[in-house]
Order: C-alpha cells, then sequence, then structure tokens
C-alpha cells in the first residue's frame, strides 16, 4: 500500500494539516487498521524533502500538528505517473489464513471443520459489505466490491484446498 | 418458531446416481436462505423437492403444515401457480408470448382476466425497471432484461416463497448485481421467503444466511433463522 | 379457466416469431399434401365408375341376326392411331323412319358428312392435323356431345355412309339402341385399382414421413415451452389442453391446403392415365361422404398424435424428465393433506 502516493492524492483536492490527512485515510483506507501519527509525518518529511509537497502555513503555537501541507506541481507530476502505472499483480497472501491450512495439514489435525468455519464468517462478512452497499455512495461501493471479490477469491479457494483434502483423504482410505 | 418450509430426510436419485441423501432443512417465514455447494450436491435437486416441483423417494416436505410430497400433481401445479414463484438460470420464459404475456401467464392460467392480468404484469415491469421491453419477445431481450422478466413473473401472483437457481449464472457482474438488488428489494418488502441456489459467494452474500450441502445432504446445523 | 386456457392456447399457436410460422406451414404442407392424396385416391373409383357408365352408354345393342324392326342403324368402327393418338371412326347409316342415334349426336350424318368430337375438330383445325384431314374426305357438319364421348379429348368422328354400301360391306352391325344396361359389371381391371392404390401408398409414407419430421422440429422448441407453463403452475389436464389446441391450427390449414391442392391437380390427373384408360377430370369426384370424413379426420389425428406424444412423456416443469418410481399415496392421507392445504392457504392469506 504506497502510503506516500495516497497522501499524495489526497492533497491534490486541497491543502491539508497532518491530522486532517491521517482520519481522511483513516476514513476511507483504512478499514480497521489506522495509521500511525509517526508514519503519516514521517512519509509527509519525505515527500518535503522530494519536493513533492510545500509546507503552505504554519499555525501559531504547538509543534508539527499545526504544519499546513500542499500539493506542488512536481508532486502533481509524480502522482500522474503513479496513477498511469498499473500495480504488479502481486499474489498478496492473507497469511494467517494461509498458515493455519497449513499447520493444520501438517499436524494432521481435521482441517475440514476449519476451513467450514472459516467459510462461514468469510461470507458473514460479505453479507455485511452487501448491505453497505444498498444504501453507501458510490465510493463505498466501489470500496466494498472490491473487498468482495477478494474475499470470494479466498472462499474459493478454500473450497478448492476442502475438495483437495477430500481427494486425498478419499485416496489414504483406499 | 416452526418453519414455513421444511424438508426432512429427503432421498432422491436419477438412475444410479444418488441426488439427495438423507438432505433435511428448515425455512422460516420471510427467511432469505442461500444454498451452497459445489456441482453435484443437490442443490438443484433440493430445491425442486421444496418446490414440489420433483417427488422424493423417501423424507417428507412440509410446507404451512402441509405435505407437498402427499398431493397429486393438478394441486402441486396450483400451489405452484399460487404461492410459489420461481427465476431459474436460463429464465424459462415462453418465446411465443411477449414479455408482458409472460408475466401475466401465471395469473391466465389461474383465471384472471387478460385485462386485468395484464395490467398487474405491467405494474411489475415497471417496478423491475424493464417497462419497455413488455411488447418484445424473449429472444429479442438481454440476459439481464430477461432476468428482470423472469423476477416479475415468479412475484406477479404475490408469492409465499420465491425459488432461484443461479438466477444470475448466465449475467455479467453489474446486471446480475442489479437483478438481485430488484428481487431481493421486492421480496423483502413483502415479507416473500427467499431460497436461493447458487454456487457463488458473492450472491448468497444477499441472503440472511447460508447452508451448504455436499454429496447430497445438508452439511451446516438444521436451526431456523 | 378452461376458457382463458383455450384463449391461452390459440395465442400460443398463433403467435410469436416469424419461425413459427415457417414451422406452420411446413407442416400445413405436409398435411395438405397427404389430404390431397387421400382425396384423390377416394376419388379414383367414382372416376373409373363414370368413364365406364359412358363406355357402356355407347355400346351398340343390336340382334346378331337380321333385325325384325322397321328403324335400325348400321354402324362399322375402325380404330386407327393418329401421331401416337387413339382415332376411332364410326361409318354409319341410317335404315327407316327413325333409326337410333349414337349418344351425342342431334341427327344421323348424311354420306359425305361427318360428326367429329371436339378434339378432332381442334386437331383437323390445327397444322398438326393437316395429315389427317385428306383422310376423313367428309364435311364436318356437327360436333359430337359430351354425351357422346367417354372422355373430353377423345378422337372419334361418325362419318355417313350411303345405306346401300352399309347393307353389303363387311363389318357393318344392325344397332337397334345404344347403352347397355347395368348388366352384369363392366370390368374394372383390378391391375388398375391395386396399381393406383400402391402408388398412393407410396406417396403417402413419405408425406408421414415429412409431416412426423417436421413435427419434430418443432417438438423441442414444444417441449421447452411446454415446461415452462407446466413450471408457472399449469395443470398437467391444462397442459394437455394446450398441446391439443397447438396441433389444430396447422391441421386446419393444411386440410385446406389439401383441397386447394386436390382441385389444382385435378385438371392435369387425366393427362397422366395410360393409353386406353382416360377418363374426364370432372369424374374425380370423391363421394362427399368420404371427402367430410377425410377432413374431419385429419385435424382429429393432429389432435390425437399431440396427445399421445404427451402422454409417453412425463413432462415435468423441467422439461423431459425421466420416469421415477411415484410413492403411492392412499386416498383419505391426500384428502388430510388438501384439507390442510386449504387450511393453510387461509391463514397465510388473513395473515398478509
Amino acid at each position: 500500500m504506497s502510503v506516500p502516493h495516497t497522501l499524495l492524492g489526497l492533497l491534490e483536492d486541497g491543502p491539508h494539516y497532518g491530522y486532517e490527512l491521517k482520519r481522511e485515510y483513516d476514513e476511507r483506507f483504512g478499514r480497521g487498521r489506522s495509521l500511525a501519527f509517526g508514519q503519516v509525518y514521517a512519509t509527509l518529511a519525505r515527500l518535503l524533502r522530494n519536493g513533492l509537497v510545500e509546507v503552505e502555513g504554519v499555525e501559531a503555537g504547538a509543534g508539527p500538528e499545526r504544519k499546513r501541507y500542499a500539493i506542488t506541481d512536481l508532486g502533481v507530476t509524480d502522482l500522474d505517473q503513479w496513477l498511469s502505472q498499473p500495480e504488479a499483480p502481486a499474489p498478496h497472501l492473507r497469511t494467517d489464513l494461509f498458515i493455519k491450512v497449513a499447520l493444520a495439514l501438517m499436524s494432521g489435525r481435521p482441517a475440514t471443520a476449519f476451513l467450514d468455519v472459516q467459510r462461514r464468517t468469510h461470507l458473514a462478512r460479505m453479507r455485511e459489505l452487501t448491505a453497505l452497499k444498498a444504501h453507501g455512495d458510490l465510493v463505498t461501493t466501489l470500496i466494498a466490491d472490491y473487498a468482495l471479490f477478494h474475499l470470494e477469491a479466498d472462499l474459493r479457494w478454500l473450497d478448492l484446498t476442502a475438495a483437495r483434502l477430500e481427494t486425498l483423504a478419499n485416496e489414504f482410505a483406499r | 418458531m416452526t418453519a414455513l418450509l421444511a424438508g426432512r430426510e429427503l432421498h432422491r436419485s436419477f438412475g444410479s446416481t444418488s441426488a439427495l441423501a438423507g438432505a433435511s432443512v428448515e425455512i422460516a417465514a420471510g427467511a432469505v436462505v442461500a444454498v451452497m455447494g459445489p456441482s453435484g450436491s443437490g442443490k438443484s435437486t433440493l430445491l425442486h423437492c421444496l418446490a414440489g416441483i420433483l417427488l422424493p423417494e423417501r423424507g417428507e416436505v412440509v410446507y404451512a403444515g402441509c405435505h407437498l410430497d402427499q398431493l397429486s400433481e393438478p394441486e402441486r401445479s396450483r400451489l405452484r401457480r399460487q404461492q410459489f414463484g420461481f427465476v431459474f438460470q436460463f429464465g424459462q420464459l415462453v418465446p411465443e408470448l411477449s414479455a408482458l404475456e409472460n408475466v401475466a401467464l401465471p395469473l391466465r392460467l389461474g383465471g384472471v382476466a387478460r385485462r386485468e392480468a395484464e395490467q398487474r404484469a405491467e405494474d411489475w415491469l415497471a417496478r423491475l425497471e424493464v417497462a419497455a421491453v413488455g411488447a418484445k419477445h424473449p429472444g429479442e431481450l438481454s440476459g439481464g432484461e430477461g432476468q428482470r422478466v423472469a423476477v416479475a413473473r415468479a412475484l406477479v401472483s404475490h408469492p409465499q416463497v420465491v425459488f432461484a437457481d443461479e438466477p444470475t449464472g448466465a449475467l455479467d457482474s453489474l446486471n446480475g448485481e442489479r437483478v438481485m438488488a430488484l428481487l431481493l428489494d421486492a421480496a423483502r418488502s413483502r415479507g416473500t421467503t427467499v431460497v436461493l441456489v447458487t454456487h457463488e459467494a458473492r450472491v448468497a452474500a444477499y441472503a440472511d444466511r447460508e447452508i451448504f450441502m455436499r454429496d447430497g445432504r445438508v452439511v451446516a446445523p438444521v436451526a431456523a433463522a | 379457466m378452461t376458457v382463458a386456457t383455450l384463449a391461452i392456447g390459440l395465442r400460443l399457436a398463433a403467435g410469436g416469431a416469424r419461425r413459427s410460422w415457417a414451422r406452420l406451414a411446413l407442416v400445413a404442407a405436409g398435411v395438405g399434401i397427404g389430404v390431397a392424396l387421400l382425396l384423390t385416391g377416394l376419388a379414383v373409383v367414382p372416376a373409373l365408375k363414370a368413364r365406364d357408365a359412358r363406355e357402356r352408354a355407347r355400346e351398340p345393342v343390336g340382334p346378331s341376326t337380321e333385325p325384325n324392326t322397321p328403324s335400325y342403324l348400321l354402324q362399322a368402327a375402325s380404330i386407327d392411331r393418329y401421331q401416337g393418338r387413339r382415332l376411332v371412326r364410326f361409318r354409319i347409316a341410317g335404315v327407316g323412319v327413325s333409326p337410333p342415334r349414337p349418344p351425342g349426336l342431334t341427327r344421323i350424318p348424311r354420306p359425305g358428312e361427318a360428326a367429329v368430337s371436339p378434339g378432332l375438330a381442334r386437331l383437323l383445325r390445327s397444322p398438326d392435323g393437316a395429315l389427317l384431314r385428306p383422310r376423313l374426305d367428309s364435311r364436318i357438319v356437327a360436333i359430337i356431345g359430351q354425351a357422346g364421348l367417354i372422355w373430353p379429348n377423345e378422337l372419334i368422328a361418325y362419318s355417313g355412309t350411303p345405306a346401300s354400301e352399309a347393307g353389303t360391306a363387311s363389318g357393318f352391325i344392325p344397332v337397334t339402341s345404344f347403352g347397355h344396361p347395368e348388366g352384369p359389371k363392366g370390368p374394372m381391371p383390378v391391375e388398375l385399382k391395386l396399381v393406383v392404390l400402391l402408388a398412393i401408398l407410396g406417396l403417402l409414407v413419405p408425406t408421414l414421413a415429412f409431416i412426423a419430421a417436421s413435427s419434430r422440429v418443432a417438438a423441442a422448441v414444444r417441449e421447452r415451452r411446454l415446461a415452462a407453463i407446466r413450471l408457472v403452475g399449469a395443470t398437467p389436464a391444462q397442459t394437455r389442453l394446450l398441446a391439443a389446441i397447438e396441433g389444430l391450427p396447422a391441421a386446419l390449414a393444411g386440410c385446406l391446403v389439401g383441397v386447394a391442392l386436390f382441385f389444382a391437380f385435378r385438371p392435369i390427373a387425366p393427362t397422366l392415365a395410360p393409353d386406353g384408360h382416360e377418363f374426364s377430370a370432372s369424374d374425380l369426384k370423391p363421394p362427399v361422404g368420404q371427402a367430410l370424413a377425410t377432413l374431419i379426420a385429419v385435424p382429429l389425428l393432429a389432435v390425437a398424435a399431440g396427445l399421445v406424444a404427451l402422454r409417453r412423456v412425463e413432462l415435468s416443469p423441467l422439461g423431459l424428465v425421466r420416469r421415477a418410481p411415484v410413492r403411492q399415496v392412499g386416498p383419505f392421507a391426500r384428502a388430510s393433506a388438501c384439507a390442510r392445504l386449504s387450511a393453510a392457504r387461509r391463514r397465510l392469506a388473513s395473515q398478509r
């Protein structure tokens, strides 16, 4: 997840304070995991160093929280370039899920029951997302769709794994 | 709470292939239930038995306290006409009739006068945003339009239960979403029960709960939602 | 509800895309050919009988020895061929005050005169008849009427001959009247009847196959249509009614086509007759009763065929379904199930 570019994108809309940037990021792209303040300011510092953002104004009083950041022309160009490049299709493994299944198999535990429970959990989450879409705006819908497709991909992998396990078990029984 | 529709220990085979091997399910009134499972798990057969289209070889199907498996074929036909609605993957519209006539068909078979039946059909086509295609024949409709006409036909007689078998199977994602949203919106606003067979998780996500089938049986616990 | 079902059935039969019209035309054509063949087959025997009657009407009747009536006709017949066609010449001479007249003649031609059939008259006028005219060295004074012809294009001539010549030359027989009474049946050639019958059957079989094939083309579509209607809740009885009505328009159209084909074929039928067995087109008249029976039977058969086809197949809402063993339900269980169903329905209705 490219945090610097995301912040640049948010800044393209207009100048923001540091804490405003964090809040917007969390709302739109956080989904459970909020961005740490430290990371926000470290990123802004780097962007500043590279000339992609500039400080527009400073409010008197306390420290970093009060700086207003604005995007520069260089920043806009950089953002343009990043937006026009495709993402490398990386198989982002949900590491925990994969590890659990792998471990269960290796230890000889009954993985089918676990897979069933996992499937239900996924579906419950998918139900929530689908309900969200019914009342949400376009951006919410897009984000929900994205999550839904990925959850579905997980489920398909789960189904295939369950099927493989069953075939293995049948072969073993023979 | 007693279930509106229940199947108990259903068994059904086709020749030497066993489709249902003791499947049981209970569906409460107004619930939207997704039936999931791999192909060959018996989902469609379960749906057909619950709807009275197929008779199980063993086991019973109870709808509103009545044993479907003990009714005669004309009685089950009447039940289908008055209490059930169907949306299958390929719509199953009659090609020789226009879309409007297709939607009006269940009413006309039940003896409703032609004008009234077609008026009600028009209302439903409008609700499903396909009023413009009323005069066209099924062969002239796009996939999404055809399925929406099928949904209108399923709902026109104000059924108690709608049975949907892969309703969006032949549609692209956007059209599929529209069909599901319209179907469930109409169903939920009237308290209609929906039994939805699908192998797609994103379609099942429209339901309140899901049951899984494997090898002709229902895997999950059978409690009514 | 039955009226509504009938209305739906007619709508289905009439309805829809261009393709269903093409199918209807196909089946109607097949049925039409079959009907035309049947009507023709039924008309053959009457045609032969009519021809026979006219032939007999022309038969001269007379004593084998010297006649004892004051008036009689002397007639000699000779059969020639001209350009492949049969040409019959009768030389006649009247004896006495009122000799019998051959059928079709208003008076007996005098020596040097001749009465010819319309076909012969045409031939003599045409360039083809150039070689024939000198052979017929008489003046044409009359055209033989229909009553004297076995079939319209027959080539016959009655030439007047002096009575003296008739009395002495060979070949002349005395005639006291024309027309055999309805005596022993003129030999109806059995072979002819058989040939006609076989020809009709031979054409009927591929016609039936054609009808069956074009019906089968419609069958798959029809099966899906009936399945869709069953799904929506039509009872088996309603479905059978729909299936029965569906076949009707094609069958009725086919009957009309068949009658039209028959009347179109009639004028050219005589040209197909073998030499010596010619007949008149207007003779091809199937007995009215049999014709009506055919025209009623064909649509009924179409309806019956549709119903029989359904009977073999258990038409479920899912299309053709293999017949699976169905549990037998006792009448008591069924009655109680129905009672509970109507009670449940009422309950649900009141809940809304």
